[in-house]
Formats: C-alpha cells, structure tokens, sequence
C-alpha cells in the first residue's frame, strides 16, 4: 500500500528537506501527488557533487530558484566545487533581486578561494550568512546592503586587503554573532579590524592558520561585546577598548604577553582560560565581577595562573579545574608552591570547587588540600578522579585511599559537601 | 517510590499501562493528562504494534533525560546510536506508521528521526523507480505526461 503519499504536504515537505534538492526535484516524477510538491520547500540543499558538471549544478540551481512557488526561503545551502579559480558562483541577478531568504550558507569545497559575488550583499532579507573557502574582495563598499543581517560566519576566508572585512562589516548594522574561523590573507593584509559598536557575540578560532608566512593582526573594537571565545597561538587578536558589558569568555591563548587582551576583558563574569605563561596579569589589576572561573589543565603552568587569577578575584564563587586540550607537557621541576597570601575570595565568596580529570599527583594534592583547608565558605566540593587501573575492585579501594589521603591532608571539617564521581 | 501511571488504549482495545512520565513526551498525552486526570486514553488511530513502539521508544528516551546528569555528552551519543537501530529495525509500511504515530502524538524527537529514516532511503535509491518500488507509490502519469515534465525541466545551461 502507498503510505507514503497520503502523508500531508509538511510531512513530505519536511522529509523532502533532508534530501538534496536535486533528489527532492527528481521526486516529482513519482506520481501526480509529487509534481509541485518541492517547489513549496523550505530548505534548498544544493551540491555540486549530485551534478555532472559544474554549468550543469549552475544551471539547474537557478532552475529551481526560478521555478520555486514562494520565493521566500528558509534557508539555501549552495556547496560548490571550483572546476576553474574564475568561474564564482553565479546566481542570476534577477533571481536574486526577488529571492527572500532567511539564511545562506555559502561553501567551497576547493582549497581555491573563489571570490564573493557582490550580489550575495543584495539579499535584504538575510539573517544568517555562512561564508566558507572564499576570498572577500574589497571595493563594493556601499553596494553592501544586508540590513537585517545578525549572524555572520566566515571559515577558512581569504581577505585581500586590510579594508575587505572592515568594508562588509561597516554595512551590516543588525550583526550580533560574528565567528572567523582560520583568517587567510594575502600578503599585504597586515590588520584585519573588527569594529562592530553592536556586536554582542565574538568567536574567534584557529588564528591564524599555521600554514601563513606571515602574521596577520586582529583588532577588536566591540563595545557591547558579551560573549568573547578566541583561540589565538600568535597574539594575533587584540582590543584597546576595554569590553565594559562582557559576561562570559574563553580565552585559549598560547603566547606569553596576554596581558593587553585580559585588559580588556576585566569586567568579565565567567571566564574559562587557557594560557602557557604564569605572569599573566599586573598585581594591581583586579577582576572585580568575576564569579566563575574555569582553569584548563593542559598547560604545565596553569597552578601559577591559577594563583594569579585568585588573588585578582575577590567575589570569585564557583572554581574548575578540568583538562579541555592536550597541548601541553608536563615538566616535573615545575611544582606547585603555596601563595604568599590566601586569595581574599576563600574567606567571602568561595563556595563551589570542582576538578575534572584528578590523578591524585604529589602538588595536585597539596593543591586540593590547601584549597580545601583555605576556602572557609565551601559548600560543594566535586572531585572526578582519573584511576586508570582495568579493576573495578582495585579502582574502588585506590579512590578511597585518595578520598582519605584528601581528608587527612586538609583537616576536612565536614561542613561542606565533598563527593568523589 | 511509586510512580503516576496512565493507561493509553489502542485502536483493538488493548490497554498499555505507562509511567506518566514517559507518556508525557507526547505533548497531545502531556495536555490530555492535565485536563482529563485519571482517565484511561483511547488512542484509536493506532494499532497495538505501533503503540507497544512509540512507547519503547518514550521509555528509553525518559530513562536516559532521568539518569542522564554529568555524563549527557556519552549518553544522547549512545541514546543516537540506539535510534538509528530502533528505525532500523523496522520495515518500511510500519515505520510510516510510526512517523504517522510521532506526528500525531506530537513526539518531535520521534517525528526526527522517522522523517531522517525515510529521506535516507529516499536518498539511497539511484532514480524514481526505485523510489516507487520501495514505497509502493504508483505512477499515475502517461507517457506523455512523463515527457512533458521532462521537457519543462530542461535547464538552459
């Protein structure tokens, strides 16, 4: 029995989203109940690789989009393989004038950057644009109209010049969420800037791509700025403008002058770091908001940062320890010294500790149990311990050594919560 | 501890006695249980096969959010894994039935992973023949028919 057809058309419209739209177009060859149905989805779905040839994929995308009930999209996704470095894309210019899409997701599979056609900024209607193996050319200036624009991606981009990202940036008045992910550049791209005055969320990964000859700078001016997550091994991302409304940020960072960048984040709220060196931070600046902190443990310094960050954080309630990479050796001449002076956030504000990945090490312990003896207002403390040994029974009796090993050694007073996981 | 249990009823009458909670990933269940308290549910458009399905399915859902805590990353990767099985276990008139049954129910998570099951097999076949083969679609175009949508689709290039 045919079941299948008598599904409604959401049903069939929302299964048909799932196929690439060339099997979706295909499907209107089945029966009289398919005929039209693809020309009402939501989501078009166009690869290159269900094509033959590259003007027969160009051909039939512009097909669809012309033939298309309602010109308003959901979103399109266009994944393009580059037979030739000049061919681009080309979208007709008329379809796009009465295309109304909500999102475009633009990605070449070719390690060639094909440039951006400049009818992409014609879109009124676009709210998320993903950019991926192209290159952003300069000069369109004020033929760059994307006023409805919040969510801009940019992945493995090449920017001619230093003005290329500045210039598409400078039109989109709505954006919210910006992401580059591997900045590639041209030789004579020295600064990219990023000043952005209603920016709200910043991610900055992979800079710079490590095949670069040469460094490319990116300067951040985003007042408003929330949320800042940046993995930066070459000092590449920096701000003068001090982020004043930052909640959150992940700071991966594998160079040793981080001061200029945590700077500029003083005013944040939850802040996860990663970063090699221990001096990282002038003794009298203060992190005077900052509520959450998270450590990563790859590093071989990170107790030393630890320290620092402490003492810099007087309202500090909710401590982490946990390895998010695995970048770093370990050196076993550096140890863990006690500071000079208890962070003044053990006796006001401290009251949740937890460390993931817990090996039970000689300073890892003495670090648990001063942190345990120091922070008089604990209330939760969580340790997930790393007992590699086959064994359930052995693993069982080497954690509850280390549990009390832990007790004895910082005089554990109970008022306090402490689990083992 | 005991928990609030329901009885939800197929279209041949057999009564399923169910746990509140797992039934409750219905949202249609969801709200019929806070206007209609204490009633049994008589679910007529749906067989007791489908049913006994749908409800593994709500029971392995609702166990894996309960106990699901620290470790969620390693569980919904497994509860993943166990999806594909569970569609791929059944065979195709039925699990129309239980897309049918999810988009009824209004189960989201359920109506996912029919609708991805079915566009995979959709995607799996080389032309429009196999597409009618498997699902049993008949073609009720003529020949002429068929070339005039052919001819229509010719893209210039």
């Amino acid at each position: 029995m045919d079941i299948i057809s008598e599904l409604p058309d959401d049903l069939l419209l929302r299964i048909l989203s799932l196929v690439h739209t060339k099997t979706a177009f295909d499907a209107q060859l089945l029966s009289k109940r398919w005929r039209n149905l693809w020309k009402k989805l939501p989501t078009l779905y166009h690869d290159y690789t269900s094509h033959r040839t590259q003007s027969q994929f160009l051909a039939f995308m512009n097909k669809t989009l012309e033939l298309l009930e309602s010109p308003v999209l959901e979103s399109l996704y266009l994944r393009i393989v580059p037979t030739e470095p000049s061919s681009g894309v080309m979208l007709r210019r008329y379809l796009l004038a009465k295309l109304q899409v909500r999102e475009l997701n633009f990605v070449s599979i070719s390690p060639i950057a094909l440039q951006v056609k400049k009818g992409i900024y014609q879109l009124q209607t676009l709210v998320i644009l993903r950019i991926e193996c192209f290159s952003l050319e300069d000069g369109y200036g004020n033929q760059i109209r994307l006023q409805s624009l919040k969510v801009l991606q940019l992945r493995c981009v090449r920017y001619s010049s230093d003005a290329s990202l500045s210039n598409l940036l400078s039109s989109l008045p709505s954006l919210e969420d910006l992401l580059l992910d591997r900045c590639l550049s041209d030789k004579s791209t020295r600064t990219l800037s990023i000043a952005v005055p209603c920016l709200q969320r910043l991610t900055v990964l992979r800079c710079p791509d490590y095949c670069e000859s040469h460094l490319m700078r990116l300067n951040v001016n985003a007042p408003s700025l929330k949320y800042l997550n940046v993995e930066d091994h070459w000092r590449n991302v920096y701000s003068e403008e001090k982020m004043e409304e930052l909640v959150e940020a992940d700071v991966n960072v594998s160079y040793i002058d981080t001061e200029k960048l945590l700077l500029a984040i003083i005013s944040v709220q939850r802040l996860s770091l990663c970063v090699v060196t221990s001096k990282i931070l002038r003794v009298n600046v203060i992190f005077n908001q900052l509520v959450r902190l998270e450590i990563c443990t790859c590093q071989q310094e990170w107790w030393n940062v630890l320290e620092n960050v402490l003492l810099s954080s007087p309202k500090l309630c909710i401590l982490k320890f946990h390895q998010k990479h695995f970048f770093g050796t370990t050196d076993p001449t550096v140890r863990w010294k006690e500071p000079s002076s208890v962070p003044v956030c053990f006796a006001s504000h401290l009251e949740t500790f937890e460390w993931r990945g817990y090996e039970g090490t000689e300073d890892e312990k003495k670090l648990a149990s001063y942190i345990l003896r120091n922070a008089g207002r604990l209330k939760t403390v969580t340790i997930y311990p790393v007992i590699t040994n086959p064994d359930i029974r052995t693993r069982r009796i080497l954690k509850s050594h280390m549990i009390n090993e832990l007790v004895r050694l910082s005089g554990w007073s109970f008022t306090c919560k402490l689990v083992f996981k | 501890m005991s928990k609030k249990m329901i009885v939800l009823k197929s279209s041949e009458g057999v009564s399923f006695v169910v746990e509140e909670a797992v039934a409750r990933q219905s949202k249609i269940i969801s709200f019929l249980v806070e206007e209609f308290p204490d009633r049994e549910l008589p679910l007529t458009n749906m067989t007791s096969e489908i049913l006994r399905k749908t409800i593994e399915y709500c029971k392995k859902h609702v166990v894996e959010d309960d106990g699901g805590g620290d470790s969620s990353s390693s569980s919904s990767g497994d509860l993943k894994e166990w999806d594909v099985k569970f569609v791929a276990e059944i065979d195709q008139p039925r699990l129309m039935d239980l897309l049918m049954a999810a988009n009824y129910l209004d189960i989201p998570s359920l109506l996912d992973v029919t609708c991805q099951k079915v566009a995979d097999t959709i995607a799996a076949c080389n032309d429009e023949k196999e597409i009618r083969a498997t699902f049993n679609i008949e073609n009720d175009f003529t020949e002429e028919e068929v070339e005039a949508i052919r001819m229509e689709n010719q893209y210039p290039i």
